[in-house]
């Protein structure tokens, strides 16, 4: 498998658990490289409950693993971390996308990253209004 | 720089940042440095902010969000 994949394999199933975290049913085994990365093999399934934290059940459905994680979780990017990208004229309506961001390629002064403030779409680097 | 294109999360429409008040910012050493998140009422308005594995700092001119 490529470096930097995570795989899964042989998933019987998905669901989404009350608060809404993603939860694999019968994995037999996920492996995210490089090494270093997390490895579980035969894990009966894996939920995030309400608190974030990460939960692994064996093949018999013991619990293990809970909260297994000292710093806070937050998403292994092996790789400088991509942008969505688009232009000006295509940018959604900033209103209801608070704190979203995206790059835009032809802003005026060349192409830069841009975030909502629920009312405009503003360049990071002055908050002036992209146009 | 040659190679291979490296894999990479195929993003297909704005990313949200995470949002907080300045009041509700976790500390910065928790997090990587460049972990960046969102901050509503930072003094200058609204703005995207980054760890430096000490504080979160503004992207527009890196001092300390306050």
């Amino acid at each position: 498998m490529a470096t930097g994949s995570p795989t899964l394999f042989d998933t019987g199933g998905s669901t989404v658990v009350p608060v809404g975290s993603p939860s694999f049913l019968d994995t037999r085994g996920i492996q995210i490289d490089p090494v270093g990365s997390p490895t579980f093999y035969d894990t009966r399934g894996i939920a995030i409950d309400p608190v974030g934290s990460p939960t692994f059940y064996d093949l018999k459905g013991t619990r293990v693993g809970v909260g297994a994680f000292v710093r806070v979780k937050q998403f292994d990017v092996s790789n400088p971390f991509p942008s969505f990208i688009t232009i000006v004229s295509e940018l959604p309506d900033p209103v209801g996308l608070l704190g979203h961001y995206a790059y835009v390629s032809d802003a005026v002064g060349g192409g830069t990253l841009v975030f909502s403030d629920n009312s405009k779409w503003r360049k990071w680097e002055d908050r002036i209004e992209v146009i | 720089m040659t190679g291979v294109r490296p894999k990479q999360l195929n993003i297909d429409t704005t990313f949200p940042l995470k949002v907080y008040t300045v009041a509700e910012l976790p500390a910065a050493a928790l997090f990587s440095n460049g972990a960046h998140l969102f901050v509503t009422d930072e003094v200058g308005g609204a703005i995207p902010a980054f760890s430096d594995g000490t504080n979160w700092l503004r992207v527009t001119d890196r001092a300390v969000v306050s």
